[in-house]
């Protein structure tokens, strides 16, 4: 179980301590006794002292707001535990979803050992190369040094397929800061390749009223849900979202990848053949992912090979995310957080137009110009847009 | 004689001290055998001993210094302290080492005497054993041996009716091992043991048999020991009695009488009193010296071990270096 | 230049050469004056040097090491050949108690520079105390050098510098290889080193490090295995004590896979000192356990099926390389 970081109590007239900054981020690895962050009462200031080692997983309290003293102000995991999705936005939302850099085919399910020969090892610490994310050919999966030599490079496009495209090279040094933790050694190095690779973004805001009541009222499904919904069944009309930059052909089945944040970092299960799914199917897929995936159990197969990628920021309460395409994926989507906001409509009865606060998220969709050009991709983020304002069309 | 009884007395002394680690076997009783055997030798002639062997050691020409020192596990020590009471040798001399393994030399003096002849020198080599070797297998593969091939080798039994725990009487059908020579087709004698110049005169004879090509010779010497097997040894296999009626024949007081007039009673108390000196003197020296170095232990077992380019040297470099990082 | 030689006409001129340059030499064993040798390993040496200095002994084994051990010490350089290595176990006293530690027992007042000659190995239907292989045991004793050739060239190089090692030698001779012929050089003084391996081929897939007669199978298993794709080296230790520890480790550091295999019984034997070694400081080359070929743990049958089945030959060596290149073990 996680540990709490509260508000200290500091001294008996305190009635509330302000968080002035945090030292540490969500996602950093803490050690006992690290410093957190700093409060201050009318009276003085103090640092916040982490009671366990592991890594900060909440940030509950942004700088500046104010808590009771006792109040959960953030999360400290430690090694073992298992991420906290408690108290957050969507009431359904099991899973985190986070912007930016996916994890990609090997999230190993438990930190379990990986057998690997000595020389695999050496070869693997003189390299900085992830064991764990390293495919083992030996007996028992025994990771070898050959498999270590072939996952080196972590180039993104590791299989020899004939491909039109060339392996996208890292214009990016390879050289590992000296202080990186271990977890984000495989995702430096996959985004120093991505780096390299023309993406542009097709953009919209959809109007989502008629989503949020829709959601509201069902109670069962979730946001991301109905995104994940939405995108397999226009990912089967448009092909080219889901080539694969390895063949150059589309994916054969619309599998979707759902971007998670968890306590061994970004991993995305991936919800299978999502196009022949319910609605309520894909929500109970994505439930059952998020368990795993809170528990460290995630197989196998619940990883890797997506067709496309949904990220969604929403939970974090964040309105609009770029995300990074994962390769040998050709297409990402951002989804920001369903909110409140100005919109212009015409009001009926009047020529002119009013600015009245209307559920509206934002969409972003990166795309691997070498394979998708920005047309196609405008029309399907168009559809996409136009299918979530009209959630019938869809259902 | 007295030097051996004297030192013999001396190391029974310390080693109840715990100056001495390890076993001692003391030959007290049996100075004749040795005295009167090693007085026909030269000192290039060879002799291999047993672990009982401090007096053919120092009858052989050994000094009383670096004996009591390697006793005293001292690098001053004939050998380096590597060695101790049951493997004490001194090659300048002759002495190819006493031997912790009953029967152990007789193939080291086969070995010897037929190096001699293979070399055309006119050495002869000589083994002390006991009742006990008697029974052993290189007692009669080497008897054989040096008959057939008449070997310059001499084969002196120090017959103390004992072999550890077990008499003479429960470990052989017969009185006189020396009988046994003659399944071999090798003359023999047999000597009281206690009497320094029938040993001396016997052994004369089988040397000068040995040198002049004759072949080998055993000769069997009737001793007592006065003395437990070892020193600690609770004696349980003989009686006080018994004990007391050898003891009381002392091949010391023997020669002493025998000599009569011709050895004086201040002449036989310089002797005592300088053999009483010598020892004090090896004693000082002895304590005086160091143990061998730790890093001695890795070196020595091998010829080249102390030249590091050699395969061997470099082994035991590295062993000396692993112990001393080990150490610190 | 060379000539063909078979490995018994290699030691034969070992010995003659020996003898010749150093009177010191001598040789005495049972049946080897009049007989020559049961493999000819001796003939016409009585004729050149005479019957003083070839001498044939009773069956005695304990006297015929314990006097060689004698006359070691004392100004000569005795060769005793054992007849068979399993009849060592007559004299082991002499052997070990003796000749291994008399030297450093003695503070170096003395050396022990006498060579034994030990034919050893499975041949024929020989039976179980007829065709051991006992290096291991003397690996085992301080104070012993022991060397295993693996062919003509190498009998005649290693048996030259046994007798010329001022240490206690064991030289053990596979009763299969006498009849071997091979290539060796004309050289009037060739020996080779006693502590040196020597490594065939450079293959860097795997590494098969052995000794003796199982040195040729070692070596039909990389022919084999060369036709597959699979490059296999071997290591032919040559000296099992002083143990050439340098080559074992280039060897793992070039190939990461390690065989160690050897006709001797697998529990207990030489493999096991290499194995060990390669954990111990090799660890960080390994790609893949280390694996030992051995003879299986029962005494030597006499049937030659029986026989056949229970030593490691050309085909396991070359099956166990391929399963661990193969990433099946």
């Amino acid at each position: 179980m996680p540990a709490e970081i509260t508000m200290p109590k500091l001294g008996l007239t305190m009635t509330t301590g302000t968080i002035v900054r945090w030292l540490k981020a969500p996602g950093d690895r803490i050690a006992v006794g690290d410093p957190l962050l700093e409060v201050s009462t009318d009276k003085i200031s103090y640092e916040v002292e982490s009671p366990v080692g592991g890594t900060l997983t909440e940030a509950l309290g942004a700088e500046g707001e104010e808590f009771a003293p006792g109040a959960v102000i953030g999360l400290v995991s430690d090694e073992n535990s298992v991420p906290s999705y408690e108290a957050h936005a969507t009431p359904i939302a099991a899973l985190e979803l986070e912007a930016g850099a996916e994890s990609g085919g090997h999230a190993r399910p438990a930190p379990e050992r990986t057998p690997s020969s000595p020389a695999a090892r050496r070869l693997a610490r003189e390299l900085n190369v992830e064991l764990n994310g390293v495919e083992g050919s030996g007996p028992g999966g025994r990771v070898t040094l050959s498999d270590v030599a072939g996952a080196a490079p972590a180039a993104p496009a590791t299989t020899s397929a004939p491909s039109a495209a060339e392996p996208a090279p890292a214009p990016l040094p390879d050289a590992l800061p000296p202080q990186l933790p271990a977890t984000r050694r495989v995702i430096f190095r996959r985004m120093s390749a991505v780096a390299a690779l023309p993406l542009a973004q097709v953009e919209t805001t959809a109007h989502v009223d008629a989503l949020h009541a829709l959601i509201q009222r069902r109670g069962d499904v979730g946001w991301t849900a109905f995104v994940v919904f939405a995108v397999a069944r226009l990912l089967l009309d448009y092909p080219v979202l889901r080539t694969d930059a390895r063949t150059g052909a589309p994916h054969p089945t619309c599998d979707v990848g759902v971007a998670a944040d968890t306590t061994h970092g970004l991993v995305v299960p991936v919800v299978r053949d999502a196009a022949t799914r319910s609605l309520r199917g894909i929500q109970d897929e994505i439930a059952r992912l998020a368990g795993s995936a809170r528990e460290g159990r995630l197989a196998p197969g619940d990883v890797g090979e997506a067709a496309f990628t949904v990220s969604n920021v929403g939970p974090q309460g964040i309105e609009r995310v770029v995300p990074l395409v994962d390769p040998p994926q050709t297409a990402i989507l951002g989804v920001g957080a369903a909110g409140r906001r100005p919109a212009v409509v015409a009001l009926p009865g009047s020529r002119e137009d009013a600015v009245v606060p209307a559920w509206s998220i934002t969409l972003v969709l990166s795309f691997d110009h070498r394979f998708i050009d920005g047309a196609p991709a405008a029309r399907f983020l168009a559809a996409l847009s136009t299918a979530l304002t009209d959630p019938g069309i869809l259902l | 004689m007295v030097r051996i009884r004297v030192l013999e007395e001396g190391i029974e002394r310390h080693f109840l001290a715990g100056e001495i680690p390890g076993f001692a076997h003391l030959s007290i009783g049996q100075e004749a055998v040795a005295a009167g055997t090693c007085a026909a030798l030269r000192r290039d002639d060879f002799i291999a001993s047993t672990h009982r062997g401090h007096g053919h050691t120092l009858a052989k020409g050994a000094a009383m210094r670096p004996m009591v020192a390697e006793l005293f596990a001292r690098s001053t020590g004939l050998c380096k302290g590597k060695g101790g009471s049951m493997h004490i040798a001194d090659f300048s001399v002759g002495m190819l080492g006493a031997n912790g393994v009953v029967a152990g030399g007789f193939g080291l003096v086969a070995g010897a005497a037929l190096s001699a002849t293979l070399r055309g020198t006119d050495q002869v080599a000589l083994c002390f054993f006991g009742d006990g070797a008697a029974n052993r297998g290189p007692f009669h593969e080497n008897l054989n041996l040096a008959a057939i091939w008449s070997l310059p080798a001499i084969f002196v039994l120090e017959n103390n009716r004992y072999a550890s725990t077990t008499s003479t009487a429960e470990t052989m059908k017969i009185d006189d091992v020396a009988r046994r020579a003659d399944g071999y087709g090798m003359p023999w004698a047999i000597v009281d043991g206690f009497d320094a110049s029938a040993v001396h005169a016997a052994v004369t004879q089988a040397v000068a048999r040995a040198r002049s090509g004759g072949g080998p010779t055993f000769v069997e010497c009737k001793t007592f020991r006065a003395r437990g097997h070892f020193i600690g040894d609770p004696e349980r296999y003989r009686s006080k009695a018994e004990v007391a009626a050898y003891a009381a024949d002392d091949p010391i007081a023997r020669a002493r009488a025998a000599l009569g007039a011709a050895l004086p009673e201040d002449e036989y108390e310089r002797i005592c009193r300088e053999a009483r000196e010598e020892f004090a003197d090896a004693l000082a020296f002895a304590r005086a010296s160091s143990p061998p170095e730790a890093a001695e232990a890795f070196r020595g077992a091998y010829v080249g071990d102390r030249d590091p380019a050699t395969p061997h040297g470099a082994f035991a470099a590295a062993e000396a270096r692993a112990f001393v990082a080990r150490a610190q | 230049m060379s000539r063909t030689l078979s490995f018994s006409e290699a030691t034969l001129e070992a010995m003659r050469e020996e003898m010749r340059r150093d009177p010191a030499v001598f040789l005495m064993g049972e049946d080897i004056a009049k007989q020559g040798g049961i493999f000819g390993q001796f003939k016409g040496l009585p004729e050149e040097f005479g019957l003083a200095r070839v001498r044939d002994t009773p069956i005695s084994e304990a006297a015929l090491v314990g006097a060689g051990v004698g006359a070691a010490l004392t100004g000569t350089r005795p060769v005793v050949d054992m007849h068979f290595a399993d009849f060592i176990t007559c004299a082991m006293d002499e052997v070990v108690n003796q000749a291994a530690k008399l030297r450093y027992m003695f503070g170096e007042q003395c050396a022990v520079p006498l060579t034994l000659r030990a034919p050893d190995g499975i041949v024929k239907s020989a039976a179980a105390q007829h065709s051991q292989s006992l290096e291991a045991w003397f690996l085992h004793v301080p104070g012993l050098e022991v060397v295993v050739p693996s062919g003509p060239r190498q009998a005649k190089g290693l048996l030259k510098s046994a007798i010329r090692s001022d240490n206690p030698t064991l030289y053990f001779e596979h009763k299969a290889l006498f009849a071997e012929k091979g290539e060796v050089p004309d050289d009037a003084d060739y020996t080779l080193p006693l502590g040196k391996a020597e490594v065939v081929g450079d293959g860097r897939d795997v590494a098969i490090v052995t000794y003796g007669i199982t040195v040729g199978r070692a070596l039909h298993a990389a022919r084999e295995l060369a036709g597959e794709g699979i490059g296999a080296r071997v290591v032919d230790l040559q000296t099992i004590w002083p143990l050439d520890y340098a080559a074992i480790a280039d060897a793992a550091a070039a190939t990461h896979r390690v065989v160690v295999a050897h006709e001797a019984v697998r529990i207990g034997g030489v493999a096991g000192e290499v194995a060990a070694f390669l954990a111990e400081h090799c660890f960080d080359d390994l790609d893949a356990p280390v694996v030992r070929l051995g003879a299986a743990h029962v005494p030597v049958p006499f049937a030659p099926g029986l026989q056949e089945a229970i030593y490691p030959k050309a085909p396991d060596i070359a099956a166990v390389c391929r399963d661990l290149v193969r990433k099946v073990r």
